[in-house]
């Protein structure tokens, strides 16, 4: 910006009245190009009476015109002979890029010059005869040296005056730049949308600066996209864009500095048409962080006006950083909340393995709203298929892939993860796609926990058609995390469970063994006391059993024991308790059963055992089996009474014949049974 | 156009109406409107032209869609 658009009016009349007071002369005040500023506050009558007519004036116009340019090129003061013999003192003037020419009022040298010229224009209009006289009087004469020591003068206070009078209206201009763009910044309230930001920007560049069209490009991948613009080129250089490692974008990001470039060819080469001349490059940046860039078109800035701009820009950078914070936090939210949301659904099915692998699936491809997907699980040395979606599961439920082979079997085998965006894009070792893939984008994830890896879950095609996005393997990634968790928590309670079963169990017959027989005892002896319930309580003791298996081998003896088992499995009801109770022993509750009813369900299984295990060509039993039967609470108030009642009825049932059931009696001394087969 | 994608343009041409007069406001409190250029103006009055033109366009879809749902909830109020 020239000096000159820093004074105003108001500074060149003080200037000139201070002048006059000085000097004696009021200047008038001309630019470089001869436009008169500031007319003098004081025309000598002679000058006056010289441009009364039109062609006077003009001759006097040309004449100061013509001084004023060969006065403009010179730095000196000069003094020009006028159109009437008159002197003028033409002074330029610099402060520093502008020059302004001050030129004074007319005079004469030599008092006999003015008055030879009265003489011989005596006819001229507006002159009479009495005027030359009393001007005469008027009229000093400066001499030649004065007028020099009087333009040096005036050259000298007029220069220091403006300098400093420039300075001061810059500086004021300059503060109230600042402080207009520090208050938009204020203006922006937080949290504010970012495309409002964008517009404040522009607006704010557009009308306080002397820039013709401004935009604002944001980096996406490696590509900086003109995302909004304003002004007069708007429609122009929306469809702009550049590379990242365009050499104006690598300096204004690296150095953080504004970048220039008003070279033709340059911005030829870049596609822009002829209306564009120049281009400015801003960085919105922050620490070198960020990826937006303001670019001023045609833009006429000064330096420091330059340096306002980037200023500017980088608070607005701060303001871009705070909305793109909020925004990674708004999503990071909703992030959580959509796999929390995945991962509590999950926590139903931790009992039922393929149910859990079908819903990690369904919830995976919710996530990233994919078409397709797969679920594999580890068995042996194959990858076996748990779950599948969007392909027909009778075609893929037998398929096995062979740990290493094909891009799950690298994944399972490498424990890392196969994003791929676009098939077309990259070269895939081993890897043809087939044509069942809609698009080229896919993930490969594997289910990993601690350092084992069990198994891979596989994710195809957007419903969108688009990419998978790296907040949609991100995401992906989360959730295969937490479910290989869940799998592994499925497979531990698993684990627990068949130990459980192994706890309470006899391992030969299946069938729980004594010690948890025991403990459902004595849960039922609590039960059947706080309702006042009967059950009854039976001993099934095989018969010559010690001698069956001396004599036939103990595998033949745990034969025949899987068998009763199985017998006595197949003879109780659903809620009565099995076990087996000793070597060739099987206890048997009975809840909410007295002994009349205990002692059918006795008395059948002895028929079923005698009938069952037959020496074939013999027809006679092979084996069989006495049973003792007691009742709580007659026969006894706890464990150790019934065990030591039952056993007298089962000794009873031995030493009368074997192969029968014996019910015990308590009232009776003699042991004489109620029931007995 | 979906109703929640009309509802985000609307907004995206007010905050655009807002945020100019609000920066020439404050160009204004600081006495430096003599510092902004004839064209400039201009050129941001038309921006602000077409997007009250373009809030005006979708205020009316917005109605029809408003009449459209009168009709199918049968809500009067």
């Amino acid at each position: 910006m020239s000096f000159i658009q820093y004074i105003d009016d108001r500074s060149l009349s003080i200037l000139q009245e201070f002048l006059s007071g000085i000097t004696g002369l009021s200047p008038a005040i001309y630019d470089s190009q001869g436009v008169l500023l500031l007319p003098s506050k004081s025309y000598d009558q002679l000058t006056v009476r010289i441009q009364s007519d039109d062609s006077g004036k003009q001759k006097y116009t040309e004449f100061i015109r013509s001084g004023i340019g060969k006065a403009g090129r010179r730095k000196d003061p000069s003094l020009l002979k006028g159109p009437a013999g008159e002197y003028y003192l033409l002074i330029p003037v610099e402060v520093y890029d502008g020059k302004l020419v001050f030129v004074s009022g007319s005079f004469y040298l030599e008092k006999s010059e003015f008055k030879d010229t009265l003489a011989s224009r005596a006819r001229d209009p507006g002159l009479s005869v009495l005027h030359p006289e009393s001007w005469l009087k008027k009229h000093e004469a400066i001499d030649h040296s004065t007028v020099l020591a009087i333009a040096m003068h005036i050259k000298c206070l007029a220069e220091t005056f403006l300098k400093s009078s420039r300075d001061r209206n810059a500086y004021c201009k300059s503060y109230k730049k600042k402080k207009t763009l520090t208050d938009i910044l204020l203006n922006i309230r937080l949290p504010a949308s970012s495309v409002k930001v964008y517009f404040s920007v522009l607006d704010t560049v557009l009308l306080l600066f002397d820039v013709d069209t401004a935009s604002i490009m944001i980096r996406e991948k490696d590509i900086f996209k003109t995302f909004v613009g304003s002004g007069r080129l708007r429609d122009t250089v929306m469809s702009f864009c550049l590379g990242e490692n365009n050499p104006w974008i690598v300096q204004c990001i690296k150095d953080l500095t504004p970048v220039f470039n008003n070279n033709d060819g340059d911005l030829y080469k870049l596609g822009l048409p002829g209306s564009i001349t120049s281009i400015h490059f801003f960085p919105l940046l922050h620490r070198g962080i960020g990826s937006r860039l303001l670019l001023l078109y045609n833009a006429n800035l000064s330096s420091e006006e330059s340096q306002h701009i980037l200023e500017f820009c980088k608070l607005m950078a701060l303001v871009f950083d705070n909305l793109d914070l909020k925004d990674a936090h708004d999503q990071g939210i909703a992030d959580m909340e959509l796999l929390n949301a995945a991962d509590t659904k999950l926590i139903p099915h931790l009992h039922d393995a393929d149910v859990l692998c079908e819903t990690i699936l369904a919830n995976a491809m919710e996530i990233v709203k994919a078409e397709k997907g797969s679920l594999m699980m580890s068995e042996e040395s194959s990858l076996v298929i748990k779950a599948v979606e969007g392909v027909n599961r009778w075609l893929v439920q037998d398929v096995e892939m062979v740990k290493g082979e094909g891009i799950a079997g690298k994944v399972f085998r490498d424990g890392k993860p196969f994003f791929v965006k676009n098939l077309e894009e990259i070269t895939v070792p081993d890897f043809k796609p087939k044509g069942r893939y809609g698009t080229g984008s896919f993930m490969s994830l594997p289910l990993v926990f601690g350092s084992e890896t069990m198994g891979v879950l596989n994710i195809t095609d957007k419903r969108t058609g688009e990419e998978f996005t790296e907040r949609d393997f991100h995401l992906i990634s989360e959730f295969a995390s937490s479910s290989s968790i869940v799998l592994k928590m499925c497979d531990d309670n698993a684990l627990a469970g068949r130990i459980k079963e192994h706890s309470v169990m006899d391992v030969l017959t299946g069938l729980s063994n004594r010690r948890h027989f025991l403990k459902r005892f004595k849960e039922e002896i609590h039960r059947s006391e706080r309702y006042g319930n009967i059950f009854s309580f039976a001993i099934v003791d095989i018969d010559d059993f010690r001698l069956f298996n001396d004599k036939e081998g103990r595998l033949a003896g745990d034969s025949v024991l899987t068998k009763i088992a199985g017998i006595a499995r197949g003879s109780i009801r659903g809620y009565d308790i099995l076990s087996r109770f000793g070597g060739e022993e099987f206890g048997i509750l009975m809840p909410h059963t007295g002994k009349s009813d205990a002692f059918g369900v006795a008395e059948r299984m002895r028929e079923k055992i005698k009938d069952s295990l037959m020496f074939r060509w013999k027809k006679i039993p092979l084996i069989t089996a006495s049973i003792g039967i007691v009742s709580f609470p007659r026969d006894g108030k706890d464990i150790e009474e019934l065990t030591e009642s039952v056993e007298t009825a089962l000794y009873k049932a031995k030493s009368t014949g074997k192969n029968k059931t014996v019910v015990y009696n308590l009232l009776n001394n003699d042991n004489e049974n109620t029931y007995a087969s | 156009m979906e109703d929640m994608d009309r509802y985000s343009e609307m907004s995206n041409q007010i905050a655009g109406v807002e945020t100019f007069f609000d920066v020439f406001q404050v160009i204004a409190k600081h006495d430096l409107l003599g510092e902004v250029k004839n064209t400039s103006i201009s050129y941001l009055l038309s921006e602000v032209g077409e997007r009250l033109e373009t809030i005006k366009k979708l205020n009316e879809e917005s109605y029809g869609r408003l009449q459209e749902l009168k009709k199918l909830t049968g809500v009067t109020n």
